[in-house]
């Protein structure tokens, strides 16, 4: 599978559970058993993804609420979403 | 004859006895029921759950059928006398951890002990060294088992307790020996060890869950988990004999787990060999659950 792109907008898969630990999140795909713990930056992301907003846009709504350089923020989420995405836990739309 | 239970929290009526103690409830919740037909040949096999909107079906090898239909129904086609006594084996593992998880509560594969107002639960797959360590752990003072292989908490005012399930012990003949427990020898060749009393009026909140490590662990080994950690491992010790993602509940049950691992402290631990150790093992997995409670 390709990697994740900025023009890429995607969604938890629907098998995919997520559960609020503490400030963290869960992520557990229950048939391929896959699980990731994500910190509170990686949860907002997660919780950000509609399926109608783009990589791009959300890296935007990101930089627009808190301190961090556009390009920087772009790496890092791109990378992290990229991590989500080679376990199975998102679909592309 | 019907006898009447408390089997985590649950006020059960029952055509066949189970192994724990009668006692008059003030409300039935759960009704196990004897029938005569099995309608259906399953597809799964033996001891593959088939899993629908009609609840969950199990045959198993001796011409049992299990049927349950959540909330409040676990129908057991047994007609002979050697099924009835059969299906009272499986009906405290494989029934009733179904009927929980068909419920969206957690029943968690766990023997459990009372000490000090709070219940130690202690996780691990069969033949982990589960029911020795809870064996071992209900011979400190005051301590009382709560449940020998199955063990559910809930929710009372936002935080985890938990009532008995099935307060007695299995254990193999050396480890009673050696922990000089006396009790009735089952058809496996193990002691069974009840209960000397009906427990609670009340559940008990949770003072740790200790998930049980390797079997021979060269020396003993206690860590805290954090709750990322622990909700893998806790979830790997779900009874039930099926996975997540057959379970209608599947969601609730997981965000339930996570709350417990968020609510309550895990430790990994690491069983010392031989039973002379176990002792002060015990003791100080219980100076370790009766801190004071903090959120971990």
């Amino acid at each position: 599978m390709p990697s994740l792109t900025l023009a890429c907008t995607v969604v938890l898969a629907d098998q995919v559970m997520a559960a609020a630990l503490d400030d963290n999140t869960a992520l557990l795909d229950p048939v391929s058993g896959e699980y990731a713990a994500l910190n509170p930056i990686g949860s907002l992301v997660v919780a950000r993804l509609d399926g109608q907003t783009s990589i791009d846009a959300l890296c935007d709504q990101l930089c627009a609420t808190h301190q961090v350089e556009p390009g920087v923020c772009r790496t890092d989420v791109l990378e992290f979403l990229d991590s989500l995405d080679r376990k199975g836990f998102l679909v592309r739309r | 004859m019907v006898w009447t239970y408390r089997i985590g929290g649950l006020g059960v009526r029952s055509d066949v006895a189970l192994p724990c103690h009668d006692q008059a409830v003030a409300a039935i919740d759960v009704a196990v029921e004897l029938v005569s037909a099995w309608p259906e040949t399953q597809p799964g096999g033996p001891r593959a759950w088939m899993i629908d909107g009609q609840g969950a079906r199990l045959a198993l090898p001796q011409g049992i059928g299990l049927h349950i239909q959540a909330p409040g129904r676990i129908a057991v086609a047994a007609t002979t006398e050697h099924q009835r006594d059969q299906a009272r084996l499986y009906l405290p593992g494989l029934a009733f951890s179904m009927l929980f998880l068909l419920r969206a509560s957690l029943p968690l594969h766990a023997g459990a002990v009372a000490l000090g107002g709070r219940a130690f639960l202690f996780l691990g797959p069969s033949g982990a060294g589960k029911s020795t360590l809870t064996a071992a752990f209900s011979t400190l003072d005051g301590a009382v088992v709560l449940a020998d292989d199955l063990a559910v908490p809930e929710w009372r005012d936002g935080w985890p307790v938990l009532w008995p399930t099935f307060p007695g012990l299995r254990l193999l003949p050396d480890a009673a020996a050696a922990l000089q427990l006396s009790g009735t020898p089952t058809a496996d060749g193990k002691q069974w060890l009840a209960a000397p009393v009906p427990l609670g009026a009340a559940p008990l909140p949770l003072a740790g869950l200790f998930l049980l490590g390797p079997r021979e662990a060269e020396q003993a080994i206690v860590v805290r988990l954090s709750a990322t950690a622990a909700l893998p491992a806790l979830l790997r010790e779900l009874k039930g004999n099926v996975g997540l993602d057959a379970l209608p509940t599947r969601q609730a049950l997981y965000a339930q787990a996570a709350r417990l691992c968020s609510q309550t402290p895990v430790y990994r631990i690491g069983v010392p060999v031989g039973v002379a150790g176990l002792g002060a093992f015990c003791r100080h997995l219980a100076e370790l659950g009766l801190q004071p409670a903090v959120s971990a």
